[in-house]
């Protein structure tokens, strides 16, 4: 969204530093770009709402999506 | 088709920096929307905007201008695999198209990444979904094709790899596309291909 991309950059300047030297390394913690995280995607969420962006059937890691998950071959 | 010798680091690096590229005029927005560690794996779920153009009996059905995309991906550093999953949302009764990729590292050449791909197709208006899904796989494999051109342009100017031919493709595609379509029987619901 435009209107959240100066937080959209700062967060992801962050995430990329942190993907390449810490977690492709094996460190879990994910605390220093987590308040960053936070500003902006509560923006995204804002400007959906403003704009009537409705995701309905989406709701996060819902349990279906997993590394295993196939969809039904038959009906 | 395979080629040139990008690791499966290199890809997973490069994936979150697939937008923009000379393919993705299309793409609108890409926002995170959620993103948390859990065991150890990376889940992300992304948001994007795209420009939703329709044939015209498309049109009674879906009125907005564009589409929303949600991708989510859970990524496994220690086994090296990214799985994505991406689908359309908002008028998923309509058409929803579902996209499973798989990228891994190569057993037959661990310094090359493979990216296996499945789509499935849903529609539930009655009497039209054979229709919607031809058009759905027709669309499909459009986009498939332009995002795979698309990454493979981000890959080369991140890494620099001389693929600048039109048939230079990084990513191994072991594609799972085959015309499903003709195959099967049903009335409304699902299609897997695979």
């Amino acid at each position: 969204m435009d209107e959240c991309k100066s937080l959209k950059n700062k967060y992801d300047k962050c995430f990329n530093v942190w993907f390449r030297d810490k977690f492709l390394k094996g460190s879990n913690d994910d605390s220093v770009c987590s308040e960053l995280l936070k500003n902006y995607t509560s923006c995204v969420k804002k400007v959906m709402k403003e704009k009537d962006i409705d995701i309905g059937e989406f709701r996060p890691f819902s349990p279906k999506i997993s590394f295993n998950y196939e969809p039904p071959k038959d009906k | 088709m395979l080629s040139p010798c990008v690791r499966w680091d290199q890809v997973v690096h490069g994936f979150w920096h697939r937008y923009p590229n000379p393919e993705s005029k299309h793409v609108l927005s890409e926002d995170v929307l959620h993103r948390e560690v859990i065991e150890n794996k990376l889940h992300s779920i992304r948001l994007f905007t795209k420009t939703n153009k329709l044939p015209k009996w498309g049109e009674r059905f879906i009125q907005s201008k564009d589409v929303k995309i949600v991708e989510e991906s859970i990524l496994d550093p220690s086994e090296k695999t990214l799985v994505t999953y991406t689908r359309n949302v908002g008028y998923a009764s309509v058409m929803g198209v579902t996209e499973k990729v798989i990228y891994k590292v190569n057993e037959e050449n661990p310094s090359t990444t493979v990216a296996e791909r499945s789509v499935w197709i849903e529609s539930n208006v009655y009497g039209m979904s054979k229709a919607i899904q031809a058009f759905g796989m027709q669309r499909f494999k459009v986009n498939s094709a332009k995002a795979v051109k698309g990454f493979n342009h981000v890959l080369n100017s991140m890494y620099g790899t001389n693929t600048s031919s039109s048939s230079g493709v990084l990513l191994h595609q072991k594609e799972k596309l085959k015309d499903a379509l003709k195959q099967s029987n049903y009335k409304t619901g699902s299609l897997y291909v695979q």
